[in-house]
């Protein structure tokens, strides 16, 4: 069962609103960009799943740790990551957190808690719990949250990293952002248990599956989900039901989805949804709407400019820092 | 390993017990009786003896050690013996 | 001066290296009270608590991914394979996490991978294996393998405190076998990627490390007595980094060389040194390279079987005659 929605401040539902706008924002200029051949590689937009990663990222308190994953550009800004950064690091420049040396949004900021995915997603899972267990050893309330996909969640990683943390009650939250198709395999070809979140029960630890496009829903069952944690009682899978809007990454037309599914979830689109729950609540008009707006493309028209003005690599880097001192 | 080889791979282990045993003794009885020794052939002979004793001892150690180390291996290998 | 086995010498730079760093903590499957399979961590549960010597469940993937994660933040876990064979199910761990982390996000990952490594016991395909050139292959690890007590501890030592991804590969038959007099409370770190001249010689140079140093000590004083041969020793002890200077200076004090390894040799490290040789000291050889090492086949079972799986001092002899006679 969802957490109730009335504990959600009015300021974290303009936060939400806000960051909901800025993830699709920057995630249409990354588009934009790697059309233009800017970006090389592989482009994966969070479309549809928006509500989940911005929800949980903005649920964590500054000294928790969170394990993005590659559709989580939500996640990153909701933690406190610049629209600059993000730019710099898909634009593989000398200056950003990788220094060129990592693709999309595979970054760590040891400054805001993040620590950056790599592609075999579920292999961040003992990693995340590892965070989780030694902040336990450290004395330190701090909770860790990772995401995984429902296709990530049928690997090895998900059940060993999961039940470990059981094991040893880490304070570990994992949100299962199930967007309806691994690449373009449907649901129903990767598992066949009702809900996802079922699989808590095998591992004595709470289960959760809500509707991932609320997001003042999903923010009020993961608020309960690393409260839990923080205080001790260990960790909960958090199932969010969504559907991916697009293409497995930007080449992929997604000629393969089911169409009629499209439309439904079309009309949950979880940033149109939002805007209205508040406009109704009367916290949002016209005005503030553009204003907010307004703001955020100015940020990413100015983060532009600077990102793509920023200096490439020196060629000799890839050579360095595989060995630390 | 089955259990009759068990039990005489520990029957070795007291075999060589009881024979490091006796080789220590043998060397301690050749060192005494150099003391008593009289002309330095007889030194010469009971020295070369009581080393020989010695090496004796260094070679069934030797084995035992052997023995041990495999044990240990095979405990943990089968876990439960 | 104390007499140690191997297994005690790790046992000691374990204990040692825990009263030293409180951020060092063991992780591993029946470490705690059980005091592991070959009773490695025996003692320090007791020593230490259940927080810092770590049962696991049988989950080695789990097991160095969360040591991965607890050294992103600031601990130094030492995990332990039970055996080295079942290091594949945590593989990608090592290789995909720990290996990359610094070269892409500049954050040191400080794990030590403990890994009972090594065959001639009887123990099949899969409680025998030496699956060292898998990592040695991935840049971003480190991998050591000691053959010597003071070895087994110094080198442990330098990997608890290396501030990078460490496999340690102890030798499971060397365990209870090997025997030195080490110096109480002496704190003496091995560095990692320095070879150890065993024994100096003069006619041919054999290159090896792990369990075969003691082979190749044997295949030596052979020689010395049925060929009147003065045979150098020289052990890696880490294989990733190589010790190259090492390694090209025996080359050029004897000439000839014999690379003798316990693992299979297809693409082992003997191929890799043989290369770094072939590139850097060619015309310093009188005779081709030659390599001992395991058949290319998993670890057969029965004794006969696998007595002619493994490298031996006889095998060795055969070897260094053909580049003695070349």
């Amino acid at each position: 069962m969802p957490a109730k929605t009335d504990v959600v401040s009015n300021e974290i539902k303009l936060q939400l609103y806000s960051l909901l706008y800025k993830t699709r924002a920057t995630e249409d200029r990354i588009i934009a960009l790697y059309r233009q051949g800017r970006i090389m590689g592989g482009v994966y937009t969070g479309r549809g799943v928006e509500a989940t990663t911005v929800a949980a990222g903005l649920a964590l308190e500054k000294q928790d740790y969170l394990f993005p994953i590659h559709r989580d550009l939500g996640a990153h800004l909701a933690k406190g990551q610049s629209v600059l950064n993000i730019l710099l690091q898909y634009l593989g420049r000398g200056n950003s957190l990788t220094k060129g040396k990592d693709s999309g949004i595979h970054m760590s900021d040891t400054t805001l808690n993040i620590i950056g995915n790599v592609s075999h997603l579920g292999a961040m899972i003992p990693v995340a719990v590892g965070v989780a267990m030694a902040k336990k050893m450290q004395n330190e309330k701090v909770v860790t949250l990772n995401f995984i996909g429902e296709g990530g969640s049928n690997i090895g990683d998900f059940h060993e990293g999961l039940n470990f943390a059981a094991v040893h009650k880490a304070p570990f939250v994992l949100v299962i952002e199930n967007n309806q198709y691994a690449y373009s395999t449907p649901a129903h070809k990767e598992y066949v248990c009702n809900r996802l979140s079922d699989r808590a029960q095998g591992y004595g630890i709470p289960g959760y599956h809500i509707d991932g496009t609320d997001a003042l829903g999903v923010y009020a069952t993961i608020k309960k989900a690393i409260e839990d944690a923080r205080n001790g009682k260990g960790p909960s899978l958090i199932e969010c039901l969504s559907m991916r809007m697009v293409g497995h990454s930007a080449h992929d037309d997604a000629f393969y989805v089911d169409k009629e599914q499209m439309k439904k979830y079309e009309k949950k689109d979880p940033f149109l949804r939002l805007e209205q729950v508040l406009r109704k609540e009367g916290l949002l008009d016209d005005k503030q709407i553009k204003r907010i707006q307004d703001t955020i493309d100015k940020e990413i028209e100015q983060a532009t400019d600077i990102a793509l003005n920023s200096p490439l690599p020196e060629a000799h880097w890839a050579a360095e820092g595989v060995y630390a001192e | 390993m089955t259990q009759k080889e068990f039990e005489e791979l520990t029957s070795m282990r007291e075999i060589l017990q009881i024979a490091i045993k006796r080789e220590e003794e043998a060397y301690h009885f050749y060192i005494r009786a150099r003391q008593v020794a009289r002309t330095p052939v007889e030194v010469e002979m009971f020295t070369k003896l009581a080393e020989q004793e010695s090496q004796h001892k260094k070679a069934l150690e030797d084995q035992l050690t052997e023995i041990d180390a495999q044990l240990e291996i095979d405990r943990a290998l089968s876990y439960d013996v | 001066m104390a007499e140690i086995t191997y297994l005690q010498a790790i046992t000691e730079a374990l204990r040692e290296e825990m009263q030293r760093d409180e951020k060092v903590f063991l992780l591993g499957e029946d470490i705690g009270i059980y005091g592991g399979a070959f009773k490695v961590t025996k003692g320090l549960y007791e020593e230490f608590g259940q927080a810092r010597v770590m049962d696991t469940p049988i989950s080695e993937s789990a097991i160095i991914g969360v040591a991965v994660g607890a050294a992103l933040v600031g601990m130094r876990p030492v995990a332990e394979m039970q055996f080295a064979d079942f290091i594949t199910v945590g593989f990608s761990q090592l290789v995909t996490n720990a290996a990359t982390m610094h070269y892409r996000y500049g954050i040191p990952v400080p794990i030590v991978v403990r890994a009972p490594s090594g065959g001639g016991i009887h123990g099949g395909a899969f409680h025998s294996k030496n699956p060292e050139a898998w990592f040695v292959h991935q840049p971003g690890l480190k991998v050591v393998a000691p053959s010597t007590p003071a070895d087994a501890k110094g080198l442990l030592k330098a990997a608890i405190r290396d501030n990078n991804p460490v496999l340690y590969f102890e030798n499971k038959f060397l365990y209870r076998r090997i025997k030195e007099k080490l110096p109480e409370g002496d704190d003496v770190v091995v560095p990692i990627g320095k070879a150890r001249l065993v024994k100096p010689g003069r006619h041919v140079s054999l290159i090896t490390y792990g369990s075969m140093v003691h082979a190749c000590l044997q295949a030596a004083e052979i020689l010395n007595e049925q060929d009147q041969l003065d045979v150098e020793i020289l052990d890696l002890r880490t294989l990733q980094p190589l010790d190259k200077e090492a390694v090209l200076s025996t080359v050029e004090r004897t000439s000839r060389v014999v690379i003798v390894h316990e693992a299979n040799l297809t693409a082992g490290i003997g191929a890799e040194v043989a290369a770094l040789i072939s590139d850097n000291g060619f015309e310093m050889l009188d005779a081709p390279i030659k390599r001992v090492a395991a058949l290319d086949t998993p670890t057969p079972y029965a004794p006969v079987l696998e007595e002619y799986f493994m490298p031996n001092p006889e095998k060795i002899i055969v070897a260094v005659r053909q580049v003695i006679h070349f």
